[in-house]
């Protein structure tokens, strides 16, 4: 995997990595993704985003206790208001790289989706079981890690500070992210607080590559380390509105990212060609 | 959380709902609705004060205003439209009042996939509408909405040359055990004459009598409380007129609720067809219809994906079948492809979506299943919709499936559905949809390979004549031959 790949899936902040998959942190995750790789020149970042940055990470809890965080659990709810649908969620993530995720919505079923360390997977009531590509892999690998806006450094080209703007109501920091293909991610960061307020980003799905805009807010404490219990995605006119409700630090054992049955004979029957 | 994730749970469901409010409400078409139906309260409705309900316009009008995929709105000055019609809800008292109005202003738009879903769609209230003496019967017992007290006949009606004719009869259900056949003609619903019927149904509608509109109205024209009986006059074959006395029964199927849809029975069928209808003793057929795009449709659509992995040709049966969740499409090509295929794409202001579909390797217990590629026919009509019309549609695009019937309804655009202050909800295009080959599925609808056009005479043969062509395309396919051979 080279680098520019995996800087194309890092579309998620360390805040919404916090929420969604905190606690993937670990040097053979750094490795794996390539992040290790690269050589840190602060030269072609702009110094005030750098020290935004620097920072936010301060304001989540610090790097030091970021990277103490093992595994992580969190539940929630998410609701999607155009739909009238509201469901439960359970998400856990363990080092290196681990990440189960169940999503149950009445009317339309359990969702679930992981990867063990090897093999990334979905499985729906509408598409049954599923391997992920490449790239959602990659994409889920990346995300895992809660340590990612300690690395923007090297990740990005250019790291770009693009003035202060109003963002949902409130004053904001932007900042610009400009991987080595030219591709852009924007975050904000509250002026007053320091935390990351939005992101608009590009993610790989199964239906083609969208344009994500999330709003993190209710900051609140977790084990030493703040997170948004509070997300609201935007995908063109439609809304997710997540809420986390709870998150254990360093709970989850190993056997929690196993593998289905119906996706270890997929996997061989996949070898089997 | 993982953002990526809730991109793909918005991708999902958010389509959801296309093609369904043709069965509550849809004013898009023009003329007599079922929604416009269903929205009657009777006289028991409470009158509030002038303006009651003018948060539900307001907040209708600007559902269309900021999700609406066109922003020029189809043509229609949206801004000017509130201006014209917002006094009138100022004015209005009743929640009937104000559905109307809300329907009439986004039917401005003449699109499809545009009405007000009552809060509570009563079957008795529906089934009260059709036939008041009916509703003398007294309530069902249960009168919540969950559906589970509306019955049928277990009849499917096609208006033919002006009259409506009998083109399936459930096996087993109140239609067939009083011995009602293929090709019959109703003309009364206890005093309801079903000629008149379609005659105000031809005036509003024009020559467009094969559509969801005309199937909905005949439907509820049928529909009571289960267990309620209702004398029904036919012309049998010998064009003799025949009354029977008809129990309603609850049509079979699993209730589902979906999002802020009113509860749908979700009913799946398949069967080998015999030697007689396929027209041959060495080619085996498999046939699947359901009556809706809804989840629990996909694990019986897989078992019979599964016991017709060897036949020589599937014949998918869309007719009746308004829509449902869109990315069913998708998920159901998968069965019928080799590499990964799009079927179209849904835009939305800001976004689109890929409507992709991957081969299928395992089923959802594990067990390996290659995907079908033999030859695969759809049969569609002028009720098939939506969902319905991107499945067919895209299938055919990539060139999987030849198409049988007639056009499809026309009505593809996907949908949300979100509550309005009432508890009513506003049914509302957010997207446009467009085959992988370019073609527009709104207003067109699919076009079929085989024009298959019904005719009384076959259906008093008991043949059904898309069917019969289908089965007859299958046999000839080169694929075919050389399965059967084996």
């Amino acid at each position: 995997m080279t680098l520019s790949n995996t800087k194309r899936r890092l579309v998620l902040g360390a805040a919404a990595c916090l929420v969604g998959l905190a606690g993937v942190a670990s040097p053979a995750l750094a490795i794996e993704t390539g992040v290790g790789a690269a050589v840190t020149d602060d030269t072609k970042h702009d110094e005030k985003a750098l020290g935004i940055i620097d920072a936010y990470i301060e304001t989540l809890g610090g790097e030091e206790m970021i990277k103490s965080i093992e595994s992580t659990k969190i539940v929630g709810t998410m609701e999607i208001p155009m739909a009238g649908m509201t469901g439960q969620m359970t998400m856990m993530s363990k080092v290196p790289g681990m990440v189960s995720m169940t999503m149950d919505l009445p009317g339309f079923g359990m969702t679930r989706s992981g990867f063990d360390g090897t093999v990334g997977w979905s499985s729906d009531p509408m598409t049954g079981p599923r391997l992920m590509t490449e790239e959602e892999v990659d994409t889920l690998k990346a995300q895992a890690d809660p340590t990612i806006a300690m690395k923007y450094r090297d990740l990005y080209e250019t790291i770009e500070y693009s003035g202060e703007v109003n963002f949902e109501g409130r004053k904001a920091h932007k900042i610009t992210l400009i991987d080595e293909d030219g591709d852009q991610q924007i975050e904000f960061f509250d002026i007053t607080s320091g935390l990351m307020v939005g992101q608009v980003s590009n993610q790989e799905t199964p239906m083609g590559a969208i344009e994500v805009t999330t709003v993190m807010s209710e900051y609140k404490e977790f084990g030493g380390m703040q997170m948004p219990t509070k997300m609201v995605t935007s995908l063109g006119p439609q809304k997710m509105i997540m809420t986390i409700t709870s998150a254990e630090i360093n709970t989850v054992e190993d056997d929690a990212f196993e593998l289905p049955s119906e996706i270890k004979a997929l996997v061989e029957a996949e070898k089997d060609g | 959380m993982r953002l990526n994730r809730a991109g793909r749970v918005l991708a999902m469901v958010g389509i959801a709902g296309a093609g369904l409010g043709g069965l509550w409400a849809c004013s898009g078409a023009g003329g007599a609705s079922a929604g416009s139906r269903a929205s009657a309260q009777g006289p028991t409705e409470p009158v509030g004060e002038p303006g009651a309900y003018l948060a539900d316009f307001d907040k209708a009008w600007e559902l269309v205003r900021d999700t609406h995929y066109d922003t020029g709105y189809n043509g229609v000055d949206w801004d000017a439209l509130r201006e014209e019609l917002r006094p009138r809800a100022e004015q209005n008292r009743t929640l009937s009042q104000s559905r109307a109005l809300i329907n009439e202003m986004v039917g401005r738009l003449n699109q499809s996939h545009f009405g007000v879903i009552p809060e509570a769609v009563d079957p008795n209230a529906i089934a009260a509408e059709a036939s008041e003496q009916d509703a003398a019967d007294g309530p069902a017992e249960v009168s919540t909405g969950d559906g589970a007290g509306r019955g049928d006949l277990g009849l499917t009606l096609r208006v033919v040359e002006g009259r409506a004719l009998v083109t399936q009869v459930r096996p087993g259900g109140p239609g067939d055990d009083a011995g009602v056949g293929m090709g019959w003609v109703m003309t009364k619903v206890r005093d309801r004459d079903i000629g008149q019927t379609i005659a105000s149904l031809s005036s509003a509608l024009g020559d467009d009598m094969g559509g969801l509109y005309v199937k909905q109205t005949l439907d509820m024209v049928m529909s009571g409380r289960t267990g309620s009986t209702v004398p029904v006059s036919f012309l049998d074959a010998n064009d003799r007129e025949v009354v029977l006395e008809l129990e309603r029964e609850t049509p079979p199927g699993q209730m589902v609720k979906f999002g802020n849809l009113p509860p749908m029975s979700t009913h799946l069928t398949h069967r080998w067809l015999t030697p007689e209808e396929v027209g041959s003793d060495e080619t085996r057929i498999g046939y699947i219809a359901f009556n809706i795009f809804m989840i629990p449709i996909m694990a019986q659509f897989e078992a019979a994906m599964v016991e017709y992995q060897d036949a020589d040709g599937i014949i998918v049966d869309l007719r009746g079948n308004p829509g449902g969740v869109g990315a069913m499409s998708g998920a159901l090509t998968r069965f019928f492809v080799t590499e990964k295929s799009n079927l179209g794409t849904m835009q939305m202001r800001g976004a689109k979506l890929e409507f992709n579909a991957e081969p299928i390797v395992v089923t959802r217990s594990g067990e390996r299943l290659a995907p079908f590629t033999g030859p695969v026919a759809m049969l569609q009509d002028g009720t098939s919709a939506s969902t319905s019309e991107v499945w067919a549609g895209g299938m055919r695009a990539i060139e999987r499936a030849k198409t049988f019937g007639s056009p499809s309804a026309g009505m593809a655009l996907p949908a949300a559905m979100t509550k309005l202050p009432s508890g009513d909800v506003l049914l509302h295009a957010i997207a446009d949809y467009t085959n992988s080959d370019g073609t527009r599925l709104e207003g067109d609808g699919v076009p079929v390979d085989f024009s298959v056009p019904i005719r009384r005479d076959d259906l008093l043969d008991g043949i059904d004549a898309p069917l019969r062509e289908a089965a007859r395309w299958i046999v000839n396919q080169p694929a075919a031959t050389t399965q059967a051979s084996n």
